[in-house]
């Protein structure tokens, strides 16, 4: 029913009314409606691994993706495109590495493909282009190999300066 | 800032291997591997390898074959086009094809026969779900030996997509198998009314075929049986891209066709046969596709030198009906380039990769169906090879106005001119185009003295906006008048991010100075004039001297070389 809506509770215990049509982007609520029945308005459906500000944001790019097309099923073929992300998605994206990280792990979590996807391609292209001090330096990963293991790979990795 | 949590390394495997599904074999394997234990490992596990060696120098090509881990590739794609000549048989002299095993996706670009069949051998018991053949160059055997190779390759293969780009005769004699699993199908070539009714009959998953066009020359098909038969509801979409569209038979055929939902329409009309006409399109669609949602379309012709430009108007009025406004919400520009006497008429957004862009303006002539729309900024979106023809005078001020960004996508950009060149050219580039997509850069421009200063200056500039463009071609660029500065010239414009230049040489001194000095090169095409006498001796004697490794080819009036490093 068009306006339908329920309620998501964050793990930090706040409550958001969202419409049916729009929480049901996430496969995990969607299954949850449907399984445990839970129609009526008053149902609170609990999401203890997403808080509040990240479940505010995960509402908000569901909202604004609401009447897309369903993504599609198999992606075994498809192109690996990281350009395609539309402009208000680049923009919704623009936060710190800790909100980036968590928007993935609540979509995956939901279950909402379209957000993983697109928030997956972000980092992509975080790591596009960048040696690997350079992506130990943008995710501050500490480098853990032997000084002889970093030998064996500065060899390998000789030949690959040229685009 | 600094950091103190990586939120990177603590994701979980599967989100990680997510993530790589978005990053090229490259950087995985030499890049994001080597920043610390974990993802080597989760490198060395992801069994989702796509190696795409479509571009590549010959030492990486050789390096990355030593390490291909063949139980963990899903796709790969192997070239013999001009840059990387003879890869495919190098590739079958280091592999046993047969060692992939969970291959899903193969691309063969400009493949020869006997390297087809070792793949299609491969293929017949594969598991692949899409595959694509591309032996356009080439005449497949006599004995049609291949051709059923293939036949049997999309019988017993379970494949999803299946491309096919074959010389037409090839094309004409394959023999379709019943019951295909196919769903997408792309055609390079035209194909007769009674080839595109076997294949309906044949592909019962079939939803979505792409073509050139329905064989014009063909006369035998004007009452064919296929006609008479129950429509095939399956196919929900039908592309015809560069071809001729010829309303007559193109109606023909979709009375097989009655379920489509989408149509697209790239090639040349007939200004005498109704290809121009809103009216005569509004009919076919109410008659014959009753489920149509959306009707992408650029339809060309050159026209007569007395053309009557009003004629735009009238075109454009066929299309101002309820129909197209208000059912089917489609925009419709028709322009008629003057100095071309090229008539265009197109939906917008603009469906194609191709646009050629007269900075001329004013010698265009155009009329809309529609006044305003609030999304003219992505109109030009579907643009990835742009033809820009250039005149000496721009007037940037009155573009930066009415545009900005025109162009978003635009990956393929050649510049064209008649002998000028603006002041202000590289202002105008940056306006209309986004120009951090652009890989290939081609100029078609004659280097005068009066201009190769400014030129020059231009190009420096624009490729070094430009930091992804690694393919610099040079069309008509050599002139018997200034042939002495070439090799200085491009010299001085050629950035590092270059890795395959396409040039014209006059003799084998410039081509050793080409193979010694430009490092960064992974590949080149050497043409020479046609009028020219060349000692084609003396240049193959320039390769056997050369200190780095070579694989070399010849074709029309052109020599490619596969370089290794220096």
């Amino acid at each position: 029913m068009a306006g339908h809506k329920i309620k998501l509770q964050s793990s930090d215990g706040d409550t958001f009314d969202v419409e049916v049509e729009i929480a049901k982007q996430s496969a995990t609520i969607k299954t949850m409606l449907e399984d445990l029945g839970m129609d009526e308005e008053e149902d609170v459906i609990p999401l203890p691994n997403v808080n509040s500000a990240i479940l505010k944001k995960v509402i908000q790019w569901a909202t604004h993706h609401k009447d897309d097309p369903p993504p599609p099923e198999d992606d075994e073929n498809r192109e690996k495109n990281t350009n395609d992300i539309s402009s208000w998605d680049q923009d919704f994206l623009k936060v710190d590495q800790g909100t980036l990280f968590e928007l993935i792990l609540a979509a995956n979590y939901l279950d909402i493909k379209g957000l993983l996807d697109v928030t997956c391609k972000t980092v992509a292209n975080m790591i596009k282009g960048k040696t690997p001090e350079e992506i130990r330096r943008t995710f501050n990963i500490k480098n853990d190999f032997t000084p002889q293991e970093e030998e064996q790979i500065k060899k390998e990795n000789e030949w690959c300066e040229e685009k | 800032m600094t950091l103190h949590i990586s939120y990177l390394d603590t994701l979980p495997v599967e989100i990680l291997h997510h993530i790589l599904d978005n990053l090229n074999t490259q950087t995985i394997l030499f890049s994001f591997r080597f920043a610390c234990k974990r993802f080597h490992s989760i490198g060395n596990s992801y069994n989702y390898y796509d190696f795409n060696f479509e571009s590549i120098s010959k030492t990486k090509f050789l390096h990355m074959c030593c390490i291909i881990p063949f139980e963990q590739v899903v796709s790969l794609t192997l070239s013999d086009k001009d840059d990387t000549h003879g890869q495919i048989d190098l590739f079958n002299s280091l592999f046993n094809i047969n060692q992939f095993i969970r291959l899903r996706s193969l691309t063969l670009i400009q493949i020869e026969t006997h390297d087809l069949k070792v793949f299609l051998n491969y293929a017949i018991h594969s598991s692949l779900l899409f595959l694509s053949i591309d032996c356009q160059t080439i005449s497949i055997d006599e004995e049609n030996t291949t051709l059923n190779l293939i036949s049997s390759t999309i019988e017993h293969c379970s494949l999803q997509t299946l491309y096919l780009s074959m010389r037409p005769k090839d094309m004409k004699e394959l023999q379709w198998p019943l019951n295909l699993t196919i769903s997408y199908l792309r055609i390079k070539n035209s194909i007769t009314c009674d080839q595109f009714y076997t294949i309906l009959r044949h592909s019962p998953c079939l939803r979505t075929i792409v073509l050139k066009d329905f064989n014009v020359d063909d006369t035998s098909e004007k009452n064919l049986p296929c006609f008479n038969h129950a429509p095939f509801l399956q196919i929900k979409s039908l592309t015809c891209e560069d071809g001729r569209i010829q309303i007559n038979k193109l109606e023909q055929c979709l009375t097989l066709t009655p379920a489509l939902v989408y149509l697209k329409l790239i090639g040349c009309g007939n200004l005498f046969c109704s290809t121009f006409d809103g009216y005569r399109w509004e009919q076919l669609i109410k008659n014959k596709l009753p489920l149509l949602e959306k009707f992408d379309f650029l339809i060309s012709a050159f026209t007569h030198v007395n053309f009557d430009t009003s004629t735009v108007e009238e075109m454009i009025s066929s299309f101002r009906t309820s129909f197209w406004l208000d059912e089917k919400h489609c925009l419709v520009t028709c322009d008629y380039i003057i100095c071309s006497h090229k008539l265009l008429l197109y939906s917008l957004p603009f469906c194609t990769e191709h646009f050629v862009y007269y900075n001329t303006d004013t010698r265009k002539v155009s009329a809309k169906n529609f006044t305003v729309t609030n999304n003219y900024s992505m109109m030009m979106d579907n643009v990835k090879e742009l033809h820009l023809h250039l005149t000496e005078f721009i007037n940037v001020d009155e573009i930066e106005k009415v545009y900005h960004l025109l162009f978003r996508n635009v990956t393929e950009l050649t510049i064209a001119t008649n002998g000028g060149w603006p002041d202000d050219a590289f202002r105008f580039f940056s306006t209309i185009i986004d120009l951090s997509h652009i890989e290939k850069l081609s100029l078609s421009i004659r280097f005068i003295d009066e201009y190769t200063p400014i030129i020059v200056h231009s190009i420096n500039q624009l490729l070094k906006c430009s930091p992804n463009i690694y393919v610099l071609s040079l069309h008509d660029f050599w002139s018997a008048d200034n042939f002495a500065s070439t090799v200085e010239t491009v010299y001085s414009m050629i950035t590092p991010n270059i890795k395959h230049l396409n040039i014209r040489v006059q003799n084998s001194d410039e081509v050793k100075f080409i193979i010694e000095n430009f490092e960064n090169l992974k590949s080149i095409t050497f043409e020479y004039a046609q009028d020219l006498i060349l000692n084609r001796g003396k240049f193959i004697e320039v390769f056997s001297d050369m200190k780095r490794h070579i694989s070399r080819w010849e074709s029309h009036y052109a020599f490619h070389v596969w370089l290794d490093k220096a």
